[in-house]
């Protein structure tokens, strides 16, 4: 047991060879592999909600990583190449309400690092960097945006700690919780979730609501970024599954998951972006891959069974939204959290097309929901 | 404690300014003809002088008293009026662009805007409407001014709360909502204004200049 203890002391030193990392590894990853054979075990739905591949997976894996990182830097899928681009603007206009002092970052879902490393720089340029935990459900995921969100910054290797765990279970959450808290004690800490990462799930609030309520204390912050729409019908909506298709390396990245755990023949033009008016929140973009070959297929899953993929009968393989003002305001009053700053941007778009942007928020929780307002109003009688 | 006034006080003061007025004139247009038939009935020209030279002191009273102060005193409305007109296209701009209604997606506080009551204050107290035939205009613009009074001031506590502290969202919706809300304050002063255009449109359309000042309301 000292022997181990000394190990573990010896991590910063081995740390200082650039060609290591260390990642805590929260879960066990071959019961992972169960909830995407469960999710492809689906019956069969031409709609596009039968089979699917479940949210996180579809980065899931080395093929999914370098997909995805190939994606964000297409010149056809310009919407995540100028989210990343416009972010350190964004970020400033919102920096000002982070908590004072250092401050520790806790990055959910880091992606290709990017965005990261501008925060950390914004960190790093007041001497206000504390630890940096990312976050993901992929190991290689984890590699990638690491190294990119460190480079040319002065943050110690013993400072940075990448935790490999599934964010969106609440067990994962409570035992994350405990890590941060035990790392950081009673100094405040900034949650991210960016890249409009949490429109990939079916319950978005229901996370966000769950993140707020095992993450923050009342001293931390929670960046989250999504994208936006200003107008809700069928137009819009076609406009934004459009966004989608357009790119090549997007079709490459989401269909990576489908390769990586059933044997399909991948048909590149079986593959359709669906924009649908979710309610009054949000456009739904559903990615999904459609068996044309006029019969019935058979997919082999990692644990090797079979399941039928009949003909017309689809995979879900992503899902995105566009979120509304009005949309986004509920979600906050659902999910317990308020605003401490925000900024909106719209993106470049002709004036006869559908207005879509991004919002940054910075939230706060720890707080009851707001009730009815009270307070005196010089015009209720 | 006051004295009760005697009784020929009080019937002195139920006499209206109109009955006053017809005395006066009655008065010096008797005075104006016993001179006419005073030059009329002298018997030497040396006679004429007194007669001539009260007559024309007459006539100069009859005219400088009398007409002269009724062409003042449209004069003075017309001006007003003119006046009352331009506040009334300033406030209508301000009733509309100048209080929409909070973004939701992100409410900030702000400065509003205060409706102009300066020409509704000069016409009412000059006193140009006093005479018959305005008493609806002055009902009106009494009404006006003290509908804004209360609205300008609502606005000026509105402010202290959003400004003096930091205010949640949701608070300062809440106040944009309750000002807005159909039946509300604005949607009261802006019933008030349509009033006092309509009036202005129907009462006062021959006066020169007030409905081409209107129209440009458009």
């Amino acid at each position: 047991m000292a022997e181990r203890d000394q190990a573990v002391q010896r991590i910063p030193e081995i740390l200082r060879d650039t060609g290591w990392t260390v990642v805590l590894v929260g879960e066990e990853q071959s019961g992972k592999l169960a909830q995407v054979t469960a999710g492809l075990r689906r019956g069969p739905d031409p709609s596009g909600s039968g089979k699917l591949i479940t949210s996180g997976f579809s980065y899931w894996g080395l093929e999914s990583t370098v997909a995805w990182a190939h994606a964000c830097n297409d010149l056809y899928y310009p919407v995540m190449r100028e989210s990343i681009g416009s972010f350190s603007r964004r970020l400033r206009a919102v920096a000002d309400r982070l908590p004072a002092g250092p401050l520790h970052y806790v990055s959910l879902g880091p992606g290709t690092g990017q965005k990261d490393q501008a925060l950390l720089r914004y960190l790093d340029r007041q001497g206000r960097t504390g630890y940096y935990i990312p976050v993901d459900v992929s190991a290689e995921m984890l590699r990638l945006g690491q190294r990119e969100a460190l480079e040319h910054l002065h943050v110690p290797p013993a400072d940075v700690l990448p935790v490999q765990l599934d964010f969106s279970l609440p067990a994962n959450l409570d035992r994350l919780s405990t890590l941060v808290r035990r790392v950081v004690g009673d100094e405040p800490v900034v949650y991210s979730l960016l890249g409009n990462t949490l429109a990939n799930f079916d319950s978005d609030t229901q996370l966000l609501t769950l993140l707020a309520e095992k993450l923050l204390r009342p001293q931390d912050r929670f960046l989250l970024e999504v994208a936006s729409t200003a107008g809700q019908d069928e137009q819009a909506a076609r406009a934004a599954a459009q966004e989608y298709e357009n790119s090549p390396r997007f079709r490459e990245f989401v269909t990576s998951a489908l390769m990586q755990y059933t044997d399909l023949q991948i048909d590149l033009n079986s593959l359709t972006c669906e924009g649908l008016v979710e309610d009054d929140r949000a456009l739904l973009v559903r990615v999904v891959y459609r068996n044309r070959t006029g019969g019935t297929l058979e997919l082999t899953l990692p644990d090797r069974s079979t399941v039928p993929f009949p003909d017309q009968d689809t995979i879900r393989l992503y899902l995105s939204r566009k979120y509304t003002r009005e949309g986004l305001e509920k979600m906050l009053v659902d999910a317990r959290v308020t605003k401490a700053g925000e900024t909106h941007e719209v993106g470049h778009t002709a004036f006869d097309r559908p207005a879509f942007g991004l919002a940054l928020l910075l939230l706060q929780g720890g707080e009851a929901a707001p009730g009815p307002v009270t307070g005196p109003n010089p015009f209720r009688d | 404690m006051s004295r009760p006034a005697g009784l020929p006080a009080r019937l002195l003061s139920r006499l209206s300014r109109q009955f006053f007025a017809a005395l006066t004139l009655a008065c010096l247009l008797t005075a104006l003809g016993i001179c006419v038939w005073w030059v009329a009935v002298a018997d030497d020209a040396d006679s004429h002088f007194e007669p001539a030279a009260s007559g024309l002191a007459l006539v100069a009273a009859v005219t400088g008293v009398y007409a002269e102060r009724r062409a003042a005193a449209r004069e003075r409305r017309a001006q007003a009026l003119h006046a009352l007109a331009d506040e009334l296209v300033k406030n209508t701009e301000l009733l509309g662009a100048g209080f929409a209604p909070l973004d939701p997606g992100a409410p900030r506080a702000r400065v509003h805007p205060r409706l102009v009551q300066s020409a509704t204050d000069a016409a009412l107290v000059s006193g140009v409407f006093s005479e018959p035939g305005h008493e609806e205009l002055l009902t009106l613009l009494h009404r006006w001014r003290d509908g804004v009074h209360d609205f300008n001031r609502r606005l000026d506590l509105a402010e202290l709360r959003t400004y003096v502290s930091e205010v949640p969202a949701a608070e300062l919706l809440a106040i944009d909502e309750a000002m807005h809300r159909a039946g509300g304050r604005l949607d009261g002063l802006r019933r008030l204004r349509a009033g006092l255009e309509e009036l202005l449109r129907r009462r006062y359309a021959e006066q020169p200049g007030v409905t081409a000042r209107l129209d440009r309301l458009g």
